[in-house]
């Protein structure tokens, strides 16, 4: 499993630009589903039990956040723009990848604190203010790259000690391997509903490809699988945040369908998990998918990660064993 | 009166609408013709008729708070459900949906985050984690005055009910929709547009007001009869809608107010662009102290609104 999510993270597929990372997810899910498909947006689906009266949606997004090429000055040096909440904090030193004509490697740089004036050292770096080399100047870039090109974070993928795991876009790739997980099992069991999975586009920029993927499904029920905050040093008091380890969070709020997230949490036998409170918007599909067309019932189940939206986000595979079986159970006893 | 009493006092934060729900189907059940609740909680109330598909409607859900986080005192840490301001809520005394009471309070000078208060349940240990609560206090009358909690939602709740009662036969085919989770955005309202798809719609709703010392200078006043909605934060109101309301009061001998919302939002704003789009517009009761324990409006403008709202559904859009 460890190497399935090493893999799934080494692929790059930021908001938008999906297409190479959909196409390899696919090829999985037809291992598994009875039939998959695409739609207009670049969702990818797949089906178990289809035809069976009720229809469940297990959900996940596949995209990650990065950035774009917004120009490109004199001597080579490219500057950029956001796709979804990059925190720029993280940004000096990166090592990234402009998907252009080629895949063309390069690095974000920093001012020397050599050249730093006092307070300069105490700002922060500024999106509009950094830049990625690649070493060529701006004719050898003509023809390779060009504006609008996406961008994503070029790092390796590198198991911690204890069964951890840290990369880029383990925001969500762990919640397609749950996808992944859920469909291996449960295309042996004889359940009472079809099952869909969709592993959505664009949720990093506003929820979209989920809004466009559960119309078109249109389920009786759904669960959408997230990844939520763990706790490290950098938590605070009143944040919600879960002990890496500690199994999956399953939320509840306003957001969340009482009767779908009651059966998740009474079918979870002896999975560990903790409830997240979500007062509002959960920032996750579960709030777009809630309100498409006369309203989807949803459940949220979320894997805890460290340092999220980071090149070295954090995971324990554990927590991904929890989700996907905490989800197993529920489908496996009977939702419809 | 009695009936507007019961709704104000039910609990029914966003998300959990439950007790207001259950009130109204008892009160609209012998007058409707098919009732159902959708899956977000919505309750769809359908008086049958052969003409255009009207949808009315006014939100259940009243300001709360969710429980986030429990110390190893029993002090319980939250989240506002909609937009409770912190000020609104220290000092005030909560009652959690199992019944329980606990008192908001804050030891900063300044509570301009909710993360500045907690909430002491005088028992502790009953409250768990997601629980959510809600203003408590009593309905008051005072002549034409009426103060309490919720009054801002179940007001509309009133007036959809009185309107729905007055029908003998309808010409159009009315959906009386009383929705959910209004306060994080009009979700219900949306969906429930998407069910019905509905070829005109008014809202029922709540319009702030500063008419006191020191207030801001919005226009609006209490006892100066309901408002029309001109616009807020999601729509700018038909005028076909406007306009049948303004001739409906003038009709009515009633008088009206302007409402223009810069930042509220509106069930009618989120059902004008559902599916292929609804006539839509507004009714608003002037609230002063709007969403906090004790919201005040007048009863001129509660039943001046029904008595409008009877007129348009009488004489059709």
């Amino acid at each position: 499993m460890l190497r399935e999510l090493i893999d799934l993270c080494g692929l790059a597929g930021i908001s938008g630009f999906e297409y190479g990372i959909s196409k390899h997810i696919q090829e999985i899910f037809g291992l598994h589903c009875e039939d998959t498909e695409t739609d207009p947006a670049g969702n990818v689906i797949g089906i178990i039990g289809k035809g069976r009266e009720k229809k469940i949606l297990i959900e996940a997004h596949l995209d990650e956040i990065g950035l774009m090429v917004k120009s490109i000055d004199q001597n080579g040096f490219v500057s950029f723009v956001c796709v979804g909440g990059v925190n720029a904090s993280v940004l000096p030193s990166a090592e990234v990848y402009i998907h252009g004509k080629e895949r063309i490697y390069g690095v974000i740089g920093a001012r020397p604190p050599h050249l730093q004036s006092e307070e300069e050292s105490k700002n922060k770096y500024k999106i509009e203010d950094m830049y990625i080399d690649t070493g060529f100047s701006k004719d050898e870039l003509e023809g390779l790259i060009q504006i609008g090109d996406p961008v994503s974070f070029a790092c390796e993928p590198a198991a911690l000690l204890g069964d951890k795991l840290s990369s880029k876009s383990i925001d969500n790739r762990a919640g397609v391997l749950c996808l992944i997980n859920c469909m291996k099992r449960l295309k042996t069991k004889n359940t009472d509903c079809e099952i869909v999975f969709l592993a959505a586009v664009q949720e990093e920029v506003g929820l979209r490809g989920a809004k466009i993927g559960a119309y078109n499904i249109n389920p009786d029920w759904a669960i959408i699988i997230d990844v939520t905050h763990a706790i490290t040093p950098y938590t605070k008091d009143g944040d919600i945040a879960f002990e890496l380890g500690s199994g999956a969070a399953v939320a509840v709020g306003p957001g969340m369908h009482p009767f779908i997230t009651g059966k998740i949490m009474e079918s979870a036998k002896n999975i560990p998990y903790s409830l997240e409170v979500t007062p509002g918007n959960s920032g996750t599909d579960a709030w777009a998918i809630q309100t498409t067309k006369s309203g989807i019932g949803c459940a949220l189940v979320s894997i805890p990660l460290k340092y999220m939206h980071s090149q070295v986000e954090t995971v324990c595979m554990s927590d991904i064993n929890a989700v996907s079986d905490i989800i197993c159970y529920a489908v496996e006893g009977g939702i419809c | 009166m009695e009936l507007l009493k019961k709704l104000a006092e039910a609990n029914a934060p966003s998300g959990s609408e439950e007790n207001v729900r259950k009130i109204i189907s008892e009160e609209a059940g012998k007058y409707a013709d098919d009732i159902t609740v959708d899956t977000l909680g919505n309750l769809i109330v359908r008086k049958k008729g052969p003409g255009k598909r009207i949808m009315l409607t006014a939100h259940m859900d009243e300001p709360g708070v969710i429980a986030t986080v429990i110390d190893d005192k029993g002090f319980v840490y939250f989240s506002p459900l909609g937009s409770v301001k912190p000020g609104a809520l220290h000092g005030s005394k909560m009652v959690f949906l199992d019944g329980s009471i606990g008192i908001a309070a804050s030891k900063a000078e300044k509570y301009e985050k909710t993360s500045d208060l907690y909430i002491d349940p005088l028992k502790k240990n009953t409250v768990s984690l997601g629980d959510s609560a809600v203003f408590a206090t009593c309905f008051e009358v005072c002549g034409s005055i009426i103060s309490g909690k919720a009054i801002s939602s179940r007001a509309g709740c009133y007036i959809l009910l009185q309107t729905l009662k007055s029908i003998q036969s309808s010409n159009n085919d009315l959906y009386f929709v009383f929705t959910v989770q209004h306060l994080l955005g009009s979700r219900g309202a949306g969906i429930a547009a998407s069910r019905i798809n509905p070829g005109y719609a008014i809202s029922i709703g709540a319009a702030p007001c500063d008419d006191v010392p020191g207030g801001a200078k919005l226009p609006l006043k209490i006892g100066e009869g309901p408002s029309v909605k001109i616009m807020d934060n999601t729509i700018i109101c038909h005028p076909v809608i406007k306009r049948r309301i303004i001739e409906a009061a003038k009709a009515e001998n009633i008088k009206i107010q302007y409402e223009i919302s810069e930042k509220e939002g509106s069930d009618s704003g989120a059902i004008h662009l559902r599916g292929a789009g609804a006539v839509s517009g507004a009714i608003s009761i002037p609230i002063r102290y709007y969403n906090t324990a004790f919201e005040i409006a007048d009863l001129y403008d509660v039943n001046g609104a029904a008595a409008i709202l009877k007129k348009i559904i009488a004489e059709g859009i």
